[in-house]
């Protein structure tokens, strides 16, 4: 996805390449912010500092990770750390965004109901959970990527996916019992 | 197969971890369990439902919207003159701020290069300053060193008297006044060593007196014993001026010159040919013209007033005066006795110059310490020089041929 040659030639200072690499991942970046906080202003403002972090941090960048792993880990620890400091008063916001949230109505409509549930649901995941969650769903990760994005280790990564998985699971079976979305 | 291990299983089917017989297992306990196989098909829609989350993108470029913290982030790495320059098209900017990242490390480098610079020049400055410090040092506090070196170096003033008449000789055409001095001279070599005793018992005798002021202890109280209180004598002033002749061409002519300045306040009329006798037979030609007025005063003073020994003690008394603040500095130049060459000490190292032009034509490789002391010996005839060093308590004796240019350990 990311070519090396273009991620070394940022390295080397080449401006333009690293502006260029910036382009490439900030829908990635973009993504996972947006899952993990389930707040477009709050996904925008972690992946804005998720870019500036990058743009400056480049040359710390090993090749000894894949290139995508190692900007999971920065946009993942911005959105930790903003969710922790945002969380007394994320929820009621949550629920308005919920609600108000519009961007993406026509693929919500296409996809059924189901779509807002879960996010709903992910949102009451613990922040690890969901953020595994995310980088395997929204991210295509493998285990072993998600592992070297969150520095954990392979089977704490399989304990939370599959947790996650059953949580949400039985969140959403309530959701259809329920009847909430008519 | 149980139910809890058939949970894993399922998981692991919806990651594609299962291999094709762990696949079998899964599916054989499905086909009889109603609850895994209800379990199993919520978890495979919540999968599903998952990959299907829409993949959103940001409304807007992220990175436009952060360019201008980005040249923001370019401009701190950058000298602030060029804030101005940095203006609101990105690609411009680009260009500038590129440009200034280069400028801002030549800057930086300039910055450091001055600065490492200045404080090499303090340093140097310091080292230099602790070196001529330490080169008096060990002279000003040991006075007993310097009475030992003083007979010593008798040696060195007999061979440094044959020098002087030689010059005298071949500068002023056999003066009476030289000869004279000439004259003199071997008492004052014979009796450099009881010379020193005087000195040191502190006799309160004008000879003494004028031991202190004289260059070369030896020398005056020589005349001293040899007519304790009759100054007046031709042969005793002109030995005395003869010592003062010898002495330059083992001391230091800065030496010279203090010595000199102090005693030079007093009129020196009458000893005009003595005045001029005594030039040549010093070996430092610059030092010449102050030189004569240290050696002839006392001789004048003598001759007016022998028995009045207060003006010549306290004129002496000042010459003392001066010479307690320059104490005795190692012998610093010495002429070859073809006069072609004049050996010095400088910076620690011998360097012997040709006398004429003062250009360097040999230089020691040898640079000796702060607190090594280092001492013209005598030159022999075929411009070779011997000089001793005392370092880390060894005395060395070096020989330099000018004309080999070479220098070799005796």
């Amino acid at each position: 996805m990311i070519a090396p040659e273009l991620v070394r030639s940022a390295q080397a200072g080449d401006r333009d390449a690293l502006i260029t690499l910036l382009r490439e991942i900030e829908s990635h970046v973009y993504r996972t912010a947006f899952y993990i906080l389930n707040n477009e202003q709050d996904a925008l403002d972690a992946s804005q500092e998720a870019l500036l972090r990058i743009y400056t941090k480049i040359n710390s960048y090993e090749e000894k990770a894949l290139f995508k792993t190692w900007v999971q880990r920065i946009v993942t620890n911005i959105c930790i750390d903003k969710f922790r400091r945002a969380k007394p008063t994320v929820s009621m916001d949550e629920h308005e965004m919920t609600f108000t949230a519009d961007n993406n109505v026509e693929q919500e409509i296409l996809t059924g109901y189901l779509a807002q549930d879960i996010r709903e649901a992910i949102d009451k995941l613990p922040e690890h959970h969901r953020t595994v969650v995310v980088l395997r769903y929204l991210q295509d990760f493998s285990y072993h990527e998600i592992a070297e994005s969150l520095n954990l280790p392979l089977n704490t990564v399989k304990s939370y996916l599959f947790r996650a998985r059953h949580t949400l699971q039985s969140l959403l079976q309530d959701y259809q019992k329920g009847g909430v979305r008519g | 197969m149980k139910c809890q291990e058939v949970m894993m299983y399922m998981q692991r089917q919806l990651d594609g971890d299962l291999a094709p017989n762990e696949e079998d297992e899964l599916h054989a306990h499905l086909m009889h369990c109603l609850d895994c196989a209800q379990m199993f098909e919520r978890l495979q829609a919540l999968s599903n439902e998952l990959s299907q989350l829409p993949k959103v993108t940001p409304p807007f470029s992220l990175v436009d919207a952060i360019m201008p913290q980005l040249l923001e982030l370019d401009k701190q790495a950058v000298t602030p003159k060029m804030d101005n320059v940095v203006a609101f098209s990105p690609p411009v900017t680009n260009t500038v701020s590129n440009e200034a990242q280069k400028s801002s490390g030549k800057t930086r480098f300039k910055d450091q290069f001055s600065w490492k610079f200045a404080s090499g020049v303090v340093a140097a400055g310091l080292i230099i300053g602790f070196f001529a410090f330490n080169m008096q040092q060990p002279f000003l506090d040991n006075a007993d060193g310097l009475l030992t070196k003083s007979s010593n170096d008798s040696k060195g003033v007999q061979e440094m008297r044959s020098t002087a008449a030689s010059d005298v000789n071949q500068m002023q055409g056999g003066n009476e006044p030289a000869a004279k001095a000439q004259e003199a001279t071997p008492n004052q070599a014979l009796l450099n060593v009881p010379n020193a005793d005087v000195f040191t018992n502190g006799t309160p005798n004008p000879g003494d007196a004028s031991v202190g002021s004289s260059l070369m202890p030896k020398a005056t109280s020589g005349a001293t014993l040899e007519k304790p209180g009759a100054y007046s004598s031709p042969p005793a002033g002109g030995g005395e001026s003869l010592e003062r002749q010898t002495s330059p061409s083992t001391t230091a002519p800065a030496m010279l010159g203090e010595a000199g300045t102090s005693p030079s306040k007093s009129k020196s009329d009458e000893d005009a040919p003595k005045m001029e006798v005594s030039p040549p037979a010093s070996l430092s030609v610059p030092q010449s013209s102050l030189e004569p007025k240290s050696t002839d005063t006392p001789t004048r003073k003598d001759a007016q007033a022998p028995t009045v020994d207060p003006s010549s003690a306290d004129r002496t008394m000042g010459i003392q005066g001066s010479f307690a603040l320059t104490p005795q500095l190692p012998d610093t130049k010495l002429k070859s006795a073809s006069g072609l060459y004049e050996a010095a000490i400088e910076d620690a190292h011998v360097v012997i110059r040709n006398s004429h032009t003062l250009e360097i034509v040999f230089a020691s490789k040898q640079i000796w310490q702060a607190d090594d002391q280092v001492k013209l010996l005598e030159w022999a005839k075929d411009d070779k020089l011997f000089y001793e060093v005392v370092s880390k308590g060894t005395l060395q004796t070096i020989l330099i041929d000018v004309n080999a240019k070479t220098e070799s350990n005796k």
